[in-house]
C-alpha cells in the first residue's frame, strides 16, 4: 500500500516541478487505453477462480443485496457531509 | 466509456474463466494489474501536481471533503446492517462482509479463514459487485450529483482500481481525496473485518 503512495507522490512531484502542460489528446487516449487494460486484467483476476459461476449461482443474490445496500447508504452519508457541512458553492 | 469499461471487466473475467487467455497471462494477471496501477498512479499524480490549484481549492473551499471517508465508513456499516432485513444472515456476518469495503481479495481470505468457504465466497462476490457497481456509478454521480460523492461507492478501491475513473470523471481534487479515502479504508479492512467475526 505504501508503494502506491510512493508512485502517487512521485507523480505529484514530477507534475509540480516540471510545470507540465495540459494533457493533450494523445495522452488522453493513452490514459483511456490504460484504464481499459487495467479493468481487463482486474476481470481476469476475478475470472480465474474456477468456481466463479457456482459462487454466483449460490450466493449471488445475498452478495448483490449487501453490495447495493452498502453503496446506497455510503452515497447518502457522503452526500449529507458534502451538502450540509460545507460552504455553499 | 462506461460501457467500454464494463465490457473490459467482463471480457477479462470470461476469457480467464474459459481459459481463452494464454495461461501465462492468467497466472500473472495480479502482477500485470499491479504494474498497470503503478503506471496510472504516476500519471494521476502528475496531473494532480501539475494543477497548482488542486490543493489550494481543497483547503480553501472544499475542506469538508476530508470527511468523506467517515461518511463512507458509517454508510457502509449502516448498509451492512440494513441488508439483513432482506437476506438470511446474522448481522455480524453481514457487517464483516461489508467492512471489506470492496477489497475482495483480502476480506474474502480473512472471512474464509475464520468462518469457512461459503461466507468467504459471499464476501468475495459482495466486494466484486461493489467494485463493478462503482465503475457504473462513479461517472454518473460525478456528473449529476457531486464530484466528491462519486468517491463513496468505491470504498477501499478508490486508491487503486477505481482511482483512474474518479480522476477522469471527477477531476484532480476529487482524485486526491479519493486516494486518501482508499488509503484510510484499506488500512481499516484488516482491523474491522476480524472485529465483526
Amino acid at each position: 500500500m505504501l508503494i502506491f503512495l510512493l508512485f502517487l507522490m512521485t507523480g505529484i512531484a514530477l507534475g509540480y516541478f516540471l510545470n507540465g502542460k495540459n494533457i493533450d489528446k494523445t495522452q488522453k487516449i493513452f490514459l483511456n487505453v490504460s484504464i481499459l487494460l487495467l479493468l481487463f486484467f482486474m476481470g481476469a483476476s476475478i475470472g480465474k477462480d474456477p468456481e466463479l459461476f457456482d459462487k454466483i449461482a449460490g450466493f449471488g443474490f445475498q452478495a448483490l443485496v449487501i453490495a447495493s445496500s452498502t453503496i446506497f447508504f455510503s452515497i447518502i452519508a457522503v452526500l449529507i457531509i458534502i451538502k450540509f457541512m460545507g460552504n455553499k458553492q | 466509456m462506461i460501457i467500454l469499461m464494463l465490457a473490459a471487466v467482463i471480457a477479462g473475467t470470461l476469457t480467464a474463466q474459459f481459459s481463452i487467455l494464454p495461461e501465462i497471462v492468467i497466472i500473472y494477471s495480479d502482477e500485470i494489474t499491479r504494474y498497470m496501477l503503478y503506471l496510472l498512479l504516476l500519471l494521476i499524480g502528475y496531473d494532480i501536481g501539475r494543477d497548482k490549484s488542486t490543493i489550494r481549492k481543497l483547503i480553501n473551499a472544499d475542506r469538508q471533503a476530508f470527511l468523506v471517508p467517515i461518511g463512507t465508513i458509517a454508510g457502509t456499516l449502516v448498509g451492512g446492517a440494513f441488508a439483513v432485513l432482506f437476506i438470511n444472515m446474522s448481522i455480524k456476518d453481514s457487517l464483516a462482509i461489508s467492512a471489506g469495503f470492496g477489497w475482495y481479495s483480502l476480506s474474502a481470505v480473512i472471512i474464509a479463514d475464520a468462518k469457512g468457504g461459503d461466507l468467504g465466497s459471499i464476501a468475495f462476490l459482495t466486494n466484486v459487485f461493489r467494485e463493478m457497481i462503482s465503475i457504473i456509478l462513479i461517472p454518473v454521480l460525478a456528473k449529476y450529483v457531486n464530484p466528491y460523492v462519486s468517491i463513496a461507492p468505491g470504498g477501499a478501491t478508490t486508491m487503486d482500481t477505481t482511482l483512474p475513473i474518479i480522476e477522469k470523471y471527477a477531476g484532480s481534487s476529487a482524485a486526491f481525496i479519493a486516494f486518501l479515502h482508499g488509503f484510510i479504508l484499506s488500512s481499516l479492512v484488516p482491523i474491522l473485518v476480524p472485529m465483526f467475526l
